[in-house]
């Protein structure tokens, strides 16, 4: 069975390649005739195979090859037609003043198929810089310059978001993602004792929606880009436990208990970034570096839950940053289409120039 | 217009972050904190001073081989604690924490006066400190081959304190009597310096009784002492006992002049604790503790006015059938905070505070502690500002207890 399968495979792939070599010797013809000056019969050559020849960059040549001479022929129509096939065969071709002739120079000027949207996924690591607000101490000891002992731990997170392009530099992103993130606190000399610490650990989920305005670099293959925006955040789900520590009279745990209900569920937070983008054919590959600071107090309510019935923990108030690093993937969605204002300025000077010289 | 639109996004942006200055610290006001050491900790009352600070007391018992003794701590209004002090603790004495107050007129007013319960050797002693913790003097009691004190009271006409407990039933033998005689109350005055310590009531006539706070009053134009108790008293018949609240007026010597007992049909009330009413409200006393009737135990109060005259209250008030009365505290506006022991399966009991109106009518309650474990309540106190202080203890998972202060408004809520 296994063989039979390739069999077919073996030559339907042998058809394709028979039929890209056969269209391949019908572009050279069609070249030569248009370079004799038949231009009528080069629409009639290339038609079959336009419609069978999926190869992009056979096709952007075919499409170039027809909208001269539609040019030619003064068919404004079937130029424009043409012209937008070459840009749905290659959406970053440009013409060159110095290697094209300057009608077609001056026709691409009318066109453009930049990308409106993009399209992109992303995932990587985090971890949640504490702010504290506020210190509160489950016990009676006072420590006016305490802040309480905050130690980072790595979170991850996942998203897609889409990109909105203003310009060609200038795009306004929007984002959902999420975010796994956690937090550990150490409380020690509790009770008058140094022996007794009660370490805290907390674990968010989050799904967090940024908006920001992103400026990146349009050319090349490495393309680095900033953003600057807010994110509005909501706390899926948040748990937490304590260890407690005296000495060798016992070492204790708790489980993992609910702290939803005693959060505030909604965050907000400043988004800053930036990243480089990678080209790859007509999409990226991007790694991400991300900064949000959070503007919102995460503590809601720190006794309603009895929590402090159990264990010798009492919640700060705080607010939580986030510092993430993503690596993704980025598709435009590039969209041939006719300016509403060409930018034929420049072409019209030259050829004002060139009628001069002559 | 867009650069303007963006300055004005920038500054919302800015301005709407949470920060210390936005946030009221409510937490500082309304809390939840325990105090101790390695070991357990059993808070068991406090007193208020006019400052807002406020004197706590416990007792530590030390990880196992188990040994007890008083503490005293000194916090702040925000509960941060000003000092901390173990007394006694002296080797092979197992002591436990009674009472404190503040003297209130005298050479040494302004100090603190404790009162605890020496049970390796059935003794009392007293402490003084000063308001730094400073220890002043103390002294061990010891007149009776028992005793046991409930409470000590700076006297307000007289010089000196009075103790409240019971002694050794030898003291009065009651030969009418057929069942067991476990305890007579007692009721002991000791002079500002200690250097006098008197029995001025021991009372016979009871199985079981016990002085719960005792004051100096002036009654049919005489300085007396009104002991505040609880007692056994025979009904006609010798095999049967009733247990009621009452109390006896007594001087510092002689015997009793009157006694006013609280009847009631039940099996029994026990005392815990007893206040003095503000004169906003006329004077008198409160007497709060456990009515029992069957194997439904309430809270029960009652109120006598400043001849021991019954007054508005003298019953069960409770909202539940497991709660034992421990102690109470007056809110001059409003009416009564009471706290208690509610029981949660039989054998662990939850930390139980309600708010009666002057009529003894329930207006709320709430629960403080987990049903599983066992957390005990000690004293309350209104606080100048309105606040509500609760002491005891509560029992953490790690099998340890800690001494607990509770501070919550005038509706029991820890406001956040």
């Amino acid at each position: 069975m296994r063989s039979v399968y390739l069999t077919i495979v073996f030559f339907l792939l042998l058809g394709k390649s028979l039929a890209q070599d056969e269209c391949e010797v019908v572009l050279t013809r069609a070249t030569e005739e248009f370079n004799a000056g038949h231009f009528y019969i080069v629409p009639g050559l290339l038609n079959d195979c336009l419609s069978k020849n999926r190869n992009r960059e056979w096709q952007q040549r075919a499409y170039l090859l027809l909208a001269e001479t539609y040019l030619l022929l003064e068919d404004p129509i079937g130029a424009t037609q043409s012209y937008l096939n070459v840009l749905r065969a290659n959406p970053e071709y440009t013409t060159d003043a110095n290697r094209d002739p300057i009608d077609l120079v001056y026709l691409s000027r009318k066109f453009t198929a930049s990308p409106v949207f993009s399209y992109f996924v992303k995932a990587g690591l985090n971890t949640s810089p504490v702010h504290v607000i506020h210190d509160v101490k489950a016990g009676g000891e006072a420590d006016p310059d305490s802040k309480g002992n905050y130690q980072l731990r790595f979170g991850w997170q996942f998203g897609l978001g889409m990109d909105y392009n203003y310009n060609d530099r200038v795009a306004f992103g929007l984002e959902l993602n999420y975010m796994a993130t956690s937090y550990r606190t150490t409380e020690g000399s509790l009770f008058n004792s140094a022996e007794y610490s009660v370490q805290y650990t907390d674990r968010q989920n989050w799904l967090n929606i940024p908006i920001y305005a992103k400026y990146s670099r349009d050319k090349g293959t490495l393309r680095p880009y900033a953003y600057g925006g807010y994110a509005i955040g909501y706390l899926a789900s948040d748990r937490g436990s304590v260890v407690l520590e005296g000495t060798s009279i016992f070492d204790d745990e708790s489980a993992l208990t609910n702290f939803s209900d005693a959060r505030t569920r909604i965050s907000r937070a400043l988004v800053l970034g930036g990243g480089v983008k990678y080209k790859y054919k007509l999409n990226y590959f991007f790694v991400d570096l991300r900064y949000m600071a959070g503007h919102s107090n995460f503590t809601k309510e720190r006794y309603q839950n009895e929590f402090i019935y159990d264990w010798p923990h009492v919640d700060d108030n705080l607010r939580l940053d986030n510092i993430s690093l993503s690596f993704g993937y980025l598709h435009p969605l590039y969209r041939p289409r006719e300016l509403k204002r060409a930018r034929t300025k420049s072409v019209l000077r030259k050829i004002r120039k060139k009628d001069d010289d002559q | 217009m867009i650069n303007k639109a963006l300055f004005f996004i920038l500054i919302f942006i800015v301005l709407s972050c949470d920060t210390a200055s936005t946030i009221d610290p409510l937490f500082e006001e309304y809390f939840i904190k325990y105090y101790g050491d390695r070991g357990s900790q059993f808070g068991v009352d406090m007193v208020v001073n006019p400052d807002g600070t406020m004197v706590l007391l416990g007792t530590y018992v030390t990880p196992p081989p188990s040994k007890s003794a008083p503490f005293a701590l000194k916090v702040d209004r925000k509960g941060q604690i000003i000092w901390q002090r173990y007394l006694g603790n002296e080797e092979g004495i197992q002591e436990e924490a009674v009472d404190i107050e503040v003297v209130q007129r005298g050479p040494h007013s302004g100090d603190l006066i404790i009162v605890s319960n020496i049970t390796s050797a059935n003794q009392i002693r007293l402490f003084r400190l000063d308001q730094s913790g400073a220890g002043k003097d103390s002294v061990i009691i010891s007149v009776t081959p028992s005793q046991r004190a409930m409470s000590v009271t700076p006297l307000e006409i007289m010089d000196g304190y009075v103790i409240a407990g019971s002694g050794d039933p030898s003291l009065t033998p009651d030969p009418l009597l057929t069942i067991e005689d476990k305890q007579d109350i007692l009721g002991l005055y000791i002079d500002n310096d200690f250097d006098q310590v008197q029995k001025f009531l021991t009372q016979g006539g009871e199985s079981e009784g016990s002085g719960v706070r005792a004051f100096d009053a002036t009654y049919n134009g005489e300085t007396k002492f009104f002991m505040f108790s609880y007692a056994d008293r025979l009904t006609t018949d010798p095999n049967d006992v009733d247990l009621n609240f009452e109390a006896i007026v007594n001087g510092l010597v002689g015997n009793q002049d009157a006694i006013i007992r609280v009847e009631e049909n039940l099996e029994s009330q026990i005392g815990s604790s007893v206040i003095m009413l503000p004169p906003s409200r006329g004077g008198g006393y409160l007497m709060v503790g456990t009515g029992v009737r069957g194997n439904a135990r309430n809270i029960f109060i009652s109120i006598f006015d400043k001849e021991l005259r019954f007054t508005d209250i003298n019953k069960n008030v409770t909202v539940s059938n497991n709660v034992e009365g421990v102690a109470a505290s007056v809110d001059e506006n409003d009416g009564y905070y009471v706290l208690g022991n509610q029981s949660t399966d039989g054998e662990n009991n939850d930390i139980f505070l309600m708010k009666t109106d002057f009529l003894g009518t329930p207006q709320w309650s709430r629960v403080f502690g987990t049903a599983s474990r066992n957390d005990l309540a000690g004293g309350i106190q209104t606080l100048p500002d309105g606040r509500v202080a609760i002491i005891g203890s509560i029992a953490l998972e790690s099998q340890e207890s800690k001494m607990v202060l509770i501070v919550v408004n005038e509706r029991g809520e820890i406001e956040e």
